[in-house]
């Protein structure tokens, strides 16, 4: 019992907050704030309680307990089909808690800084809540058809905080585009998940991981892949990525929280727990999935200008190789990464952010409306001004750029290692996978360096600007100090030898790299350790090559820029780059358009042609039949033939009355001849 | 206790012929008593009882009973020479449907109270048509069903043709005519199963839908080379399919919607539109379960078609009161698929199917209401209701642009309230929207898995065409032409909240919808899987 009240206040704690907030915000003013963060940091406190109840793995005995809490509501029955609404909590979700709690509370406390001078402040934050919510639903979800009632609801938080500007042009059209597009990714969930439910004959992911052997395995890749496809939507991967660059329209905390940290992740989170039930094909598919997303997504980050769609394309990147590495068998480091990067790729945004902010106090003091506050044309030299911002993004640099010491080189080199792993096993068109995997990594250490230079270092691009930035007051600066600390790889392993990886959080993943229904993931984790070696020594160098090159071109401008371009160009990468390989273009022109145009068509035939012209045409008909029918009635019926007796009679009776002479004698002649008419009928009988 | 007993008897004639009274009533109240308003009042009044009285009726009704041992059902000889009865009765199939009914009504008196062109006229019609759809679902009777039926035609018809927007002359006839050549069907389905099922009663016919459970199956004749029992199906089929409405029989429901006045919309939206897949349920299924086990794949793919083809019109639509319409083209299509699914081979999936789609009749009666309304204050205000101006629009300066803009900015709580409506539509989890799709789709799947999986589309089509118009009308730079819309006052918010209200409750927690309808489902699924 005290359990259940224990895990389901990770939903009731945000959701009152929405609730209060949305109702008495406006009375509540700048104490919404408060409200939301003293809930939200109830609920930090009781994750830190959850986590420390976790058991890890012993490396040394090895062995493990299956600590997990579980517990499920029926929340309807109709006869012989009933849904359940339930928990399960392990190792996974209690650190996933963690992450989600740290992040909203840290995010809450930024923003109240970053908001205050928004007139719908209170409603921000309680958007807010409901986002950590329906997030938390998503983690403590036991079943497929939970998960997608959260599924949809973070899609509705994440509408509501990107098109949280409303009143502006841009915003609305985003969190459209944000919503639909997450809804294609949907529709291939919800059926692959009634696939799976009418064989297995369960939603709930236990249940469905022990029942699915006897399946078919066409259809079960079939099912997997569809299921994974609502993981592509929320996770931005390739070809559903489109939406998450333009949700940088959304407020830059939220950008942190949901568009980086948590909530974009979910995609990945999902594709972990159904790991142990996707076939080996399935498996590739997620893969080469992946790898398409971080390489295309890294290229694209490249050319961006605009600070935060650096990080949202950067973003997009890292989360394909999360993905990849699932798909290669490697869900335990997918998942460090996933943890890994919420940190250092909130800690960027918010970084970012610090700066927007400080651009836009400048901009807004000199009275320049026109001035992009994003562009990183207009920055320069800002590392003096904001030196708290600046160190804590080159430390979060360092972590997503792979470098030693750092939390991203711990967990990049496990996936890394894991596609080598892949292709040493699969050989032949796998080695696709390791090339993106290495040659993203090199890109992104590459544009990060570069987002560094332009933003802090070399001249500062406009000295007007330049004077009136400051750096962030300190709600704005703790949770960056806070952020970078834990980007250090020493927090997760509590070990200074960079090289070593295991420490607390492996020991409580350590045993989620064993369980699938269809491999040997003895065989595979043996592998991933075998190609250790050569990963950690070729990321490494990619590593390097990337931040040097960076440093040529940017720190040191050794190398014109547009040399680089328009060499790339031979191939036509810049301007594949630049235009973000026309993917929205090519929608445009194939999808929205035609589409657009043919429900027109298809309102046309439906009433201007087939209700007008066609069933109108029975009335048409009708009336024309009526006339005819009319013209024969009257003319015809009433007045040849009705009246034509009666002309008859007419005549008849005129002629008759000629016989009216009034003569007597004619009257007994009549008489008499009728007489005997009458005697001769009579003798015949 | 004896009270009890005669409230028992009496509760389901009371709903029935209450608001009949309250008709009545109004002509010497009108005439007589010189109090403003009066015979809003007297509508008002009636349709609170009605409500009350149907909340007393949900309080005591236990699903678990069926019809005949149900203490409310009422059968009482009416005219005897042929075999017709005064026979009403409720079950879980109809309670939903008559809360529906009274609640809907009671709000749209609410929401009728601007109507100042003969109010008489207006109210009291209303009523009749009020009686008419409470006899509707109350009737077990096939010539009294038959009757409410038609009872409400009429007033239907001057209440668009009178109180009506512009082309309300041609909206009004065209509704007339077209569900007055499907009831034709009816009639003659009816005629029929009274004469071919006499053979097997004693050469007694009988219009007892509850007999002719028995009865109608034995018919085993054929007429002009077609079975017998095919012909009645398609008969009562094209009388229910013009009513629901069914694709191709659908085009004057875009028409009257959007001509009506906005409580007569709702109406059409909310109950008439049921009539048609409820007079499925009570008289084609059970008495033709053959036919619908023949027929149930064509029922899934009219209802996939109904849902993608009414959403793809809906997202052309630049009229927001037309929209909507087409919308519930699409919305219905649902409650076909999930219909469709009582030939499911797998138990749980024919349940889900058919659970979901008596949930969805009920929940798109309470969503598309709540959007008729909403749509109905702009409209009250704006005095029209363009998403984006039409290209032959009088102001040919406006032709072709956006309409509104921004209007969140001006009405901030209707537009909360629109959004909540709007998400309802779209199918978002936690509004009562999603738990009866989601079911329509499971039980559609487990039979017809590729007509059901192309009917997911949906999902996404639904999206499209609400989050476009919300965004076009309500979000963005406010238009400066609407800064002086004044947001939703109370009068408005009274007919919108209660409903917000349900849908939200049903959404979280469907349990007391679906324990109403459930075992009235399951019987009628083993009616009809017997006869496969």
């Amino acid at each position: 019992m005290l359990e259940t009240i224990q895990i389901l206040s990770f939903l009731f704690l945000p959701l009152l907050s929405f609730i209060i907030l949305i109702f008495f915000g406006n009375k509540l003013k700048n104490y919404s704030s408060n409200l939301g963060m003293f809930l939200i940091g109830l609920m930090l406190i009781n994750s830190i309680f959850l986590i420390l109840k976790a058991e890890p793995y012993d490396f040394v005995l090895k062995t493990y307990s299956k600590w997990s809490m579980y517990n499920s509501f029926e929340w309807f029955t109709t006869g012989s089909f009933s849904i359940n609404l339930g928990y399960f909590v392990d190792n996974i979700t209690a650190i996933m808690l963690v992450v989600v709690s740290l992040i909203g509370f840290l995010v809450h406390l930024y923003s109240t800084e970053y908001m205050k001078d928004d007139p719908k402040y209170s409603r921000y934050f309680a958007f807010l809540g409901i986002f950590i919510f329906s997030m938390n639903g998503i983690v403590l979800a036991d079943s497929l058809i939970m998960i997608y009632v959260f599924w949809e609801l973070v899609g509705l938080s994440s509408f509501l905080l990107i098109g949280f500007w409303f009143e502006k042009e841009k915003p609305p059209l985003a969190a459209n585009k944000a919503f639909l597009t997450n809804r294609v990714g949907d529709i291939g969930m919800f059926i692959g998940m009634m696939i799976i439910f009418f064989h297995v004959g369960s939603f709930n992911i236990n249940e469905i991981i022990n029942g699915v052997s006897d399946m078919n395995e066409g259809l079960l890749t079939l099912a997997g892949v569809l299921v994974f496809m609502g993981a592509v939507g929320k996770s931005a991967q390739f070809p559903l990525h489109i939406w998450l660059p333009n949700a940088m329209e959304g407020p830059t905390p939220v950008s942190a929280l949901i568009h980086a940290a948590t909530m974009v992740a979910a995609g990945v989170y999902l594709t972990f727990r159904i790991f142990p039930f996707l076939t080996p094909d399935a498996l590739a598919i997620v893969a080469v999935v992946g790898a398409i997303t971080a390489v295309m997504a890294a290229i694209t980050a490249i050319t961006r200008n605009d600070i935060k769609a650096v990080l949202a394309y950067s973003t997009i990147s890292q989360l394909g190789y999360m993905v990849m590495a699932v798909g290669v068998g490697a869900p335990v480091y997918a998942f460090f990464h996933l943890v890994t990067h919420a940190m250092f790729k909130a800690c960027l945004f918010l970084c970012s952010g610090s700066v927007i902010h400080a651009m836009h106090h400048s901009l807004h003091h000199l009275h320049d409306h026109e001035t992009d506050p994003q562009d990183m044309n207009n920055m320069g030299g800002l590392k003096s001004k904001m030196p708290i911002t600046h160190a804590a993004m080159l430390i979060s640099t360092f972590a997503i750029a792979g470098v030693p010491f750092f939390s991203g080189f711990l967990s990049k080199d496990g996936i890394l290692a894991a596609v080598l792993s892949y292709y040493y096993e699969y050989g032949d068109w796998t080695i696709v996978l390791p090339i993106a995997g290495f040659g993203a990594a090199m890109i992104t250490a590459f544009y990060m360096f570069r987002l560094i230079f332009k933003t802090f270092y070399g001249e500062s691009k406009n000295k007007e600007i330049f004077k009136h930035i400051h750096e962030s007051p300190l709600p704005m600066t703790v949770p960056l100090v806070i952020l970078s600390v834990l980007s250090f790889a020493f927090a997760f392993t509590a070990n200074f030898n960079p090289l070593i990886s295991k420490g607390w959080f492996k020991s409580l993943v350590y045993k989620y790299s064993k369980a699938h229904n269809f491999m040997d993931m003895k065989y595979i984790n043996a592998g991933i350790d075998s190609a250790h070696y050569d990963a950690m020594f070729l990321s490494l160098l990619v590593a390097s090559l990337g931040i040097g090159f960076s440093v040529l071109v940017y720190l040191l401008k050794k190398i014109n820029p547009n040399s680089i371009s328009k060499f790339l160009n031979i191939i036509g990468l810049y301007s594949l780059s630049k235009n973000k390989f026309y993917i929205d273009r090519i929608y445009n022109f194939i999808l929205y358009k035609p589409f657009l145009k043919q429900t027109q068509f298809a309102s046309y035939i439906d009433w201007d042609f087939y209700d007008q012209k066609l069933i109108d045409a029975w009335g048409w008909i009708t009336l024309k039949v009526s006339k005819y029918t009319g013209v024969s009635d009257y003319s015809i019926l009433d007045q040849k033939i009705i009246d034509g007796t009666s002309n008859l009679t007419q005549y008849v009776s005129g002629q008759l009355r000629k016989t009216q002479s009034g003569i007597i004698q004619n009257y007994l002649l009549g008489v008499l001849a009728v007489l005997v008419v009458i005697i001769i009928l009579i003798n015949q009988i | 206790m004896e009270n009890t007993i005669f409230m028992q008897n009496s509760i389901l004639s009371l709903l029935i012929f209450l608001p009949v009274l309250g008709a009545i009533l109004m002509l010497p109240a009108s005439k007589y008593l010189k109090i403003p308003n009066i015979v809003k009042y007297i509508a008002l009044f009636t349709t609170g009882i009605q409500l009350l009285l149907s909340a007393w009726l949900y309080i005591n009704f236990d699903p678990t009973l069926s019809i005949m041992e149900s203490p409310f059902t009422v059968q009482v000889n009416w005219i005897k020479h042929f075999n017709i009865e005064y026979f009403v009765g409720v079950d879980g199939l109809s309670i939903p449907m008559v809360l529906l009914t009274a609640l809907l009504s009671f709000i749209c008196i609410l929401a009728s109270w601007n109507i100042d062109k003969k109010p008489l006229g207006y109210f009291s019609l209303f009523l009749l048509l009020d009686a008419g759809m409470m006899g509707v679902f109350l009737s077990l009777d096939f010539f009294l069903f038959y009757i409410f039926w038609e009872v409400m035609l009429l007033p239907m018809y001057f209440l668009i043709g009178i109180w009506g927007g512009p082309q309300r002359h041609y909206a009004a006839i065209k509704f007339f005519l077209y569900t007055l050549f499907g009831s034709l069907f009816m009639l003659l389905a009816m005629i029929g199963l009274w004469y071919f099922t006499a053979p097997f009663n004693n050469n007694e016919g009988t219009f007892n839908l509850i007999k002719l459970i028995q009865l109608s199956p034995m018919i085993d004749s054929q007429l002009w080379g077609f079975d017998i029992q095919w012909l009645l199906w398609i008969a009562l089929f094209i009388g229910f399919a013009i009513k629901v409405p069914v694709f191709p029989f659908h085009t004057w429901l875009p028409l009257a919607h959007v001509e009506a006045p906005t409580a007569i919309s709702v109406i059409l939206a909310g109950v008439l539109l049921k009539m048609g897949t409820y007079g499925l349920l009570r008289i084609s299924y059970p008495l033709l379960p053959g036919e619908v086990v023949a027929f149930s794949y064509t029922l899934a793919i009219l209802g996939v078609i109904n849902i993608l083809w009414g959403a793809m019109c809906a997202i052309a639509q630049i009229d927001l009161k037309k929209m909507v319409a087409y919308s519930s083209v699409s919305h219905m299509g649902y409650v076909l698929l999930g219909m469709s699914a009582v030939v499911s081979p797998s138990l749980a999936g024919a349940e889900a199917g058919l659970n979901g789609a008596v949930m969805q009749m009920f929940n798109h009666g309470t969503i598309t209401a709540m959007l008729f309304l909403l749509v109905g204050v702009l409209y009250d205000q704006a005095h029209h209701r363009w998403i984006v101006y039409p290209d032959n629009y009088k102001d040919q300066e406006l032709a072709g642009k956006l309409a509104f803009g921004g209007i969140a900015t001006q009405m901030p709580v209707f537009s909360a309230f629109v959004a909540l409506a709007f998400f309802a539509g779209l199918g978002l989890p936690a509004l009562s929207g999603f738990i009866s799709e989601a079911l329509c789709f499971i039980g559609g799947f487990s039979a017809f898995r590729l007509v059901t999986a192309i009917g997911t589309l949906g999902i996404l089509l639904g999206a499209v065409y609400l989050l476009r118009a919300y965004q076009r009308v309500f979000l963005g730079p406010l238009n400066k032409s609407y800064d002086k819309l004044i947001d939703i006052n109370s009068r408005e918010l009274a007919t919108v909240v209660p409903i917000a209200f349900l849908v939200l409750l049903f959404g979280v927690f469907p349990k007391p919808l679906v324990d109403m309808v459930s075992s009235s489902i399951s019987s009628l699924v083993s009616i009809i899987q017997g006869a496969m």
